[in-house]
């Protein structure tokens, strides 16, 4: 700190002033070249002004023509080619506009404006404005602006729509049972989607525009009277503090809002399912999601729910309970299988039963290497596998992985490279890594891996151990807005443990996740929902007898 | 963003936190001490001494019940001085300050020591100590610097997989001890047992921590209840680990062992079990209860000397960097196993002095009426 | 700023630990495993033979087969004053790092366990390597033929056999349960003393279990061979069920009824004098019968009861006898219940000199529950 007073005293005049010259540079957005200039009276002007501005741009499609009912009076529809729906500004502003149907007009009596603006143009959306940037803001967004001739004002025709991927399957997020749609890259499209689950009139939707240049819509969602006020709060805080040229892709957000920067673990979930952004908004928690990105954001989150999929609570209890325990299990063989394989072979063969120890003995007898350069090969070259199989194109791609994988450890193994033990070890780690439903839980386990492996190759188990510790003493003082990362585990509190390792049955789940500090607690009256489903089924086993 | 519920130690986590920092790397050569020290009437041994502790514990409890929200650095000079002159309080209790100092890095420096001189002398037998002590404290560094509940945490964390090596102690003497082995163990002979209590007394050292950590519970008047488990827990793993000892390998070849538990693990068969031989793995889990005493002795050093001097939170990293280095200096002094136990002989004493250090302070504040309240000042709470 | 400086020194130490370090890093085919060792007297002090197995001759596969190529298992001979000269010398004639962390059996040669294994313990005591459950084993003749001279077919490395064998034996209780840690118990304690290791006999292809070894300290004394005897000195001692036992109920040597134990147990009372009273209560089943006796007949069980419960006791006096006469020893560790349970007698009476003396009685009850799958 010492020294970075020294240093900042020394070089402070030449670094602020480059400092300033950065911010101007990036104050150059489209409102401070605008300013706030007026339209014109003048509509040669106006147009002349826009296409200047917009820099002579090839798709942008201005359209000059005489209104009918005032032959004198010009008037220009100014479009993006494409990213507007041309429908609507052909058939319900220009048309009407030039004549299709005749309507009384009296020049004396009425004004042009007026008029168009009450019964000629005839689209849903319309709203005028007087200031230049307003219209070239929406003219970029996609709709169409209008200006008549002697009026120093703007007609901004709602027709934005541009063509984008119909509903798909969420791709990272497979359920054998449950909702197959995923969100969509246009977001009012997912905030449809969204409502459409939660048809609460306490969902909030709170929308931003985000980035200098892109102007990306970012909207935030949230179920008021659930959620902690201090959690939207801080959210919106930090989300306000973002300053950014451009944002593409939910990232862009997470890596401004998270927590803390410096830690391999998700601090926030990201998610395509429409499903799963509204049992998380129940469960008190925010959703952000971004136009032009079918990747929701969640938070805040917790280190556990990176391994419960949906289909956790879709599927029945114990079977939900059997694979959380799986993939647990195959958390911890993703995570430390290499590293232990490295402290048995190189420190204590004497652990692994004598016969095993035998074949071991004989299957590394060729290899050239140390079991650590034995390991570190592997696992790199099945991570460069698992990299261009996601690059190879369609259907190919997971063959080619496979085949790579296969011949290639095949070859290994009888050229006599590596042993064959350690083919399993890594064939069993990159699968156990694929049983983590959520890809950037499991990618922050294929990263901590390796700094394992050194620790095992430098003092074996114990190593590895103090490697854990570490880690248990990163996890814990890591926070996600204000939630311990390790809840429910660290601080513990018996009555979450009902949706942890093992999820009970729903009528059990009767409140919603304390560590959130939901303003609801509860998910289910307080009376016992077990009993009174009980006696439905009672009353309706009898009704089913009356009827026989 | 502020929370909810103030972070502080909840009942349990303060019983993880001053469980984990008693039971630390003593367990290794408890039994070989406690038979070496009474024979046969080891059972009573402990027994007495837990008893011993649990009194001594509960006088320790009530001192810093009486101050709620403060740490024994400002309740000391409190007790000690009157309100016109506060410094002559602060001069007088800086001796205590200071021994407090020089016992806890004698405890942390011996604990590191004996747990590296057990691996180095069962595994990693060209490994040097510096290295492996080295590692060990690297990895404690930043739990010295953590916040006390977060640490509290992380024990609790801890708790459960320190059983491990305890399922393996249960299922050792039930498959190979005899209860012949734990015989006789009447008549009792009181000179000998009091005398054993001295040298036992070692493995209780560790719960002065609440001192300190007593300022950081949530709720300061359910603190002697836990502390009383505390000491119901010591006492019991104490009790499990000694029999389970005596009864495998009866009382002399128990005096000829370095590290029982560990010879222990070697004795037991697991035929279910993926591994064969079992000693690493109790060792290796045994490294989280080492660990766990550490940094918990660790991180109340630091913050010790940080409120000592009155220090901003922000110093703690420097503080523990300093520390380090002393730690490790005095970890590696003792030239063999031999001065390693006279270091422990003195970390007996200390831990006596401090019992005693402890029950005048309470006596004083109780003679001058000295008394806190949550009003008055303190630790403000993070 | 102190983060930065605190992250880059993790990373440093951990590279540096990486290049200069790796102390301890012995890959697993760098090893020589051995997994037995022989001890002889020689000339010089003592011979050791040890057997290391060629992991590549073993498994098939990556190696190739065994076949007819060779033998899987490497032996080497040294002679030397102590175990660790022997080590020493060991690995100047192997290109290997010596791991005696899987050695499964130690074999003393009859000459070397009546001459006394006490000296060599220490060494296994010291070397944290070394399992506390590995067998030490006393064989007739040399330990170095044992080794080198059996080839067993039915498991590739030839110790290995032993130490199956013996395993096998105490799951099923008939041969001691006594492994190094068993033999440093013993030796250690003052009121035990009396180790019994198992004596195994070498053949062409197989190893054979002879009997016990009686030791009387570190010294063998004596080898029991007698079936019942070892029967009874397994239940007094150790408390298992033990083996077999017939008893005659014909006329003829032919005629017998096999009793099979089930479940066993025995009390021992000691009275001021001192007088060993030892009540042993045994349950089993009928499992042969070559004589027309009715076994549906309550009188003609109870009689096969009391003559097998005499077989017993017949044995148990034989052994009596013989520890107090020919060894002179307390082989059923009398004296550890004494001290356990009437230490004034322990402390009074020097044990070892009065046991000779003492008078032991061993009462035997017999109770057949079954009588298997025939009815009478």
């Amino acid at each position: 700190m010492v020294m970075d007073m020294k240093k900042s005293f020394r070089f402070r005049g030449a670094k602020e002033k480059k400092k300033k010259a950065l911010e101007q540079q990036f104050a150059k957005k489209i409102e401070d070249k605008v300013g706030d200039r007026l339209i014109s009276r003048e509509i040669a002007e106006n147009v002349e002004y826009i296409k200047k501005l917009l820099g002579e741009s090839g798709d942008l499609v201005t359209r000059e023509f005489y209104i009918l009912q005032d032959p004198e009076k010009k008037a220009t529809v100014i479009y993006f080619d494409e990213l507007s729906e041309k429908q609507v500004t052909q058939n319900f502003v220009i048309r009407p506009l030039m004549g299709w149907n005749r309507v009384d007009f009296d020049k004396e009596e009425s004004d042009l404006w007026e008029m168009s603006f009450h019964t000629l143009v005839q689209a849903g959306e319309v709203k005028v404005e007087t200031e230049m940037s307003k219209a070239v803001e929406c003219l970029l967004s996609g709709d169409t602006i209008l200006f008549i001739q002697g009026y120093a004002k703007v007609m901004i025709i709602g027709s934005r729509g541009w063509s984008g991927r119909g509903v798909g399957e969420p791709r990272a997020e497979a359920v054998v049972r449950g909702p197959r749609e995923g969100l969509n890259e246009t977001l009012l499209f997912s905030l449809g989607m969204i409502r459409r689950r939660l048809k609460d009139p306490d969902l909030r939707v709170k929308m931003y525009t985000m980035g200098k240049r892109t102007k990306t819509l970012v909207s935030l969602l949230y179920v008021e009277g659930i959620v902690r006020p201090e959690i939207v709060e801080e959210v919106e805080n930090r989300l306000r503090r973002i300053d950014i040229d451009g944002v593409l892709e939910t990232n862009y957000i997470e890596e401004f809002i998270r927590d803390q920067t410096w830690t391999p673990f998700p601090l926030l979930q990201n998610t395509e399912r429409p499903d799963v952004v509204v049992a998380h908004l129940l469960e008190g928690k925010v959703a952000i999601l971004v136009d032009g990105t079918p990747h929701a954001l969640i938070a805040p989150a917790v280190f556990t729910q990176f391994y419960y999929s949906p289909e956790d609570y879709y599927q029945a209890f114990e079977i939900a309970s059997f694979l959380r325990l799986i993939r647990v299990i195959s958390f911890f063989i993703a995570l430390s299988l290499p590293s232990l394989y490295i402290a048995f072979v190189s420190f204590h063969p004497e652990m692994i039963p004598s016969k095993l120890q035998l074949a071991m003995a004989a299957g590394r007898a060729t290899v050239p290497f140390a079991s650590i350069i034995e390991a570190l090969l592997m696992e790199l070259s099945v991570e460069i596998l698992r990299e261009a199989s996601i690059r190879l194109p369609g259907p190919i791609g997971p063959t080619i992985g496979i085949v790579g994988a296969l011949v290639i450890g095949d070859a290994a193994v009888t050229a006599g490279l590596v042993s064959p033990a350690m083919v399993i070890v890594v064939g069993l780690t990159t699968i156990s890594s694929y049983a983590n439903p959520s890809y950037s839980g499991a990618i922050s386990v294929r990263l901590i891996r390796f700094p394992l492996m050194i620790l095992a190759a430098i003092f074996g188990l114990y190593g590895i151990m103090l490697g854990f510790m570490f880690l248990l003493l990163h996890l814990v003082q890591l926070r996600s807005f204000g939630v311990p990362y390790l809840a429910p585990y660290a601080p513990l509190n018996p009555s979450d443990l009902k949706d942890t390792l093992i999820r009970v049955p729903w009528p059990w789940m009767n409140r919603r996740p304390s560590f959130f500090y939901p303003k609801d607690e509860r998910r289910q009256p307080k009376e016992s929902q077990h009993d009174s489903l009980e006696k439905g089924r009672q009353t309706k086993n009898k009704k089913g007898e009356e009827t026989q | 963003m502020k929370n909810q519920n103030q972070p502080g130690l909840s009942p349990l986590g303060s019983f993880a936190f001053l469980y984990l920092s008693i039971i630390g790397v003593w367990v290794f050569s408890f039994p070989r001490e406690v038979v070496r020290s009474s024979s046969y009437q080891g059972v009573w041994v402990i027994l007495f001494t837990g008893l011993f502790s649990l009194v001594f514990f509960y006088l320790t409890t009530k001192l810093t019940m009486r101050f709620p929200r403060q740490t024994f650095s400002s309740y000391i000079p409190e007790i000690l001085g009157s309100k016109r002159n506060r410094w002559l309080g602060r001069l007088l209790s800086m001796p205590i300050f200071i021994f407090f100092v020089i016992y806890f890095l004698f405890v942390i420096s011996t604990n590191i020591r004996i747990f590296g001189e057990v691996l180095v002398s069962a595994v990693f037998h060209n490994t040097p100590l510096s290295a492996v002590i080295i590692m060990f404290l690297l990895t404690a560094i930043p739990a010295a610097m953590a916040e006390p509940y977060l640490l509290a945490k992380v024990n609790l964390f801890l708790l459960p997989f320190t059983l491990i090596p305890f399922l393996i102690l249960f299922y050792a003497a039930f498959q190979r001890g005899e209860w012949v082995q734990l015989l006789p163990i009447f008549p009792i002979d009181w000179s000998t047992i009091s005398q054993a209590i001295i040298t036992v007394l070692f493995a209780f050292a560790g719960y002065e921590l609440v001192v300190y950590i007593a300022a950081h519970y949530q709720n300061t008047d359910k603190a002697a209840k836990s502390h009383c488990f505390v000491i119901l827990g010591v006492t019991f793993t104490y009790v499990v680990n000694y029999l389970s000892c005596l009864s495998v390998f009866g009382m002399d070849e128990l005096k000829k062992l370095m590290w029982p538990p560990f010879e222990i693990a070697k004795e037991t068969y697991a035929p279910m079990l993926l591994l064969e031989r079992l000693e690493f793995a109790l060792l290796i889990v045994w490294l989280v209860n080492v660990f766990a005493c550490v940094s918990n002795f660790f991180m109340v050093l630091v913050r010790m000397i940080m409120d000592i001097y009155r220090f901003p939170s922000k110093a703690s990293k420097v503080v523990t960097w300093i520390l380090v280095p002393i730690i490790y200096a005095m970890a590696i002094y003792p030239k063999n196993f031999m001065s390693l136990m006279v270091w422990k002989g003195w970390v007996t004493m200390g831990h006596l002095t401090i019992i005693g250090i402890n029950v005048i302070l309470l006596v004083i504040a109780i003679i001058r009426k000295k008394k806190g309240s949550i009003k008055e000042t303190g630790v403000e709470m993070k | 700023m102190l983060k930065r400086l605190f992250s880059s020194l993790m990373v440093i130490s951990l590279f540096s630990g990486l290049l200069l370090g790796c102390w301890d890093r012995q890959e697993i085919e760098m090893r020589m495993a051995v997994t037995a060792m022989g001890i002889d007297l020689s000339k010089e002090g003592y011979k050791f033979t040890t057997a290391v197995p060629i992991p590549q001759l073993i498994v098939g596969g990556a190696g190739g087969g065994a076949g007819e190529g060779g033998n899987p298992v490497e032996f080497f001979s040294v002679k030397a004053k102590n175990l660790s000269e022997a080590g020493y010398k060991l690995e100047t004639q192997a290109s290997k790092v010596r791991f005696v962390g899987n050695m499964q059996v130690i074999l003393f040669s009859e000459a070397v366990a009546r001459q006394g294994i006490e000296s060599f313990l220490d060494l296994f005591r010291r070397d944290p390597e070394i399992r506390r459950q590995l067998w030490p084993v006393v064989v007739k003749g040399t330990a170095e033929n044992a080794i080198t001279k059996t080839v067993t077919n039915m498991e590739q490395i030839p110790t290995n056999f032993i130490r199956d064998m013996l395993d096998k034996g105490k799951r099923v209780e008939t041969v001691p349960d006594f492994d190094l840690g068993r033999l440093f118990v013993e030796l250690s304690s003052k009121s035990r003393q009396a180790p019994l290791l198992n004596y195994i006999i070498a053949e062409k292809d197989k190893y054979h279990w002879e009997g016990i070894a009686v030791f009387k300290r570190g010294k063998m004394i004596g080898l029991l061979k007698d079936l019942e005897e070892i029967n009874v000195l397994l239940q007094t001692r150790f408390g298992y069920k033990g083996r077999l036992v017939m008893a005659q109920c014909g006329e003829d040597h032919t005629n017998n009824i096999s009793f099979l134990p089930s479940s066993f147990s025995r009390e021992i009372k000691v009275t001021e004098r001192p007088e060993i009273q030892v009540n042993v209560h045994v349950k089993g089943k009928i499992y042969e019968k070559n004589c027309s006796l009715n076994l549906r007949d309550e009188k003609n069980l109870s009689l096969i009861e009391k003559k097998i419960a005499a077989t017993y006791k017949e044995a148990a006096e034989r052994l009596v006898r013989r520890a107090q006469q020919e060894w002179k020893w307390d082989i059923f560790h009398f004296g550890d219940h004494v001290r356990a349970y009437h230490p004034t007698i322990w402390n009074r009476d020097n044990w070892w000199q009065s046991f000779p003396n003492i008078p032991i009685k061993i009462d035997y009850q017999v109770k057949i529950n079954r009588i298997g799958m025939q009815s009478y």
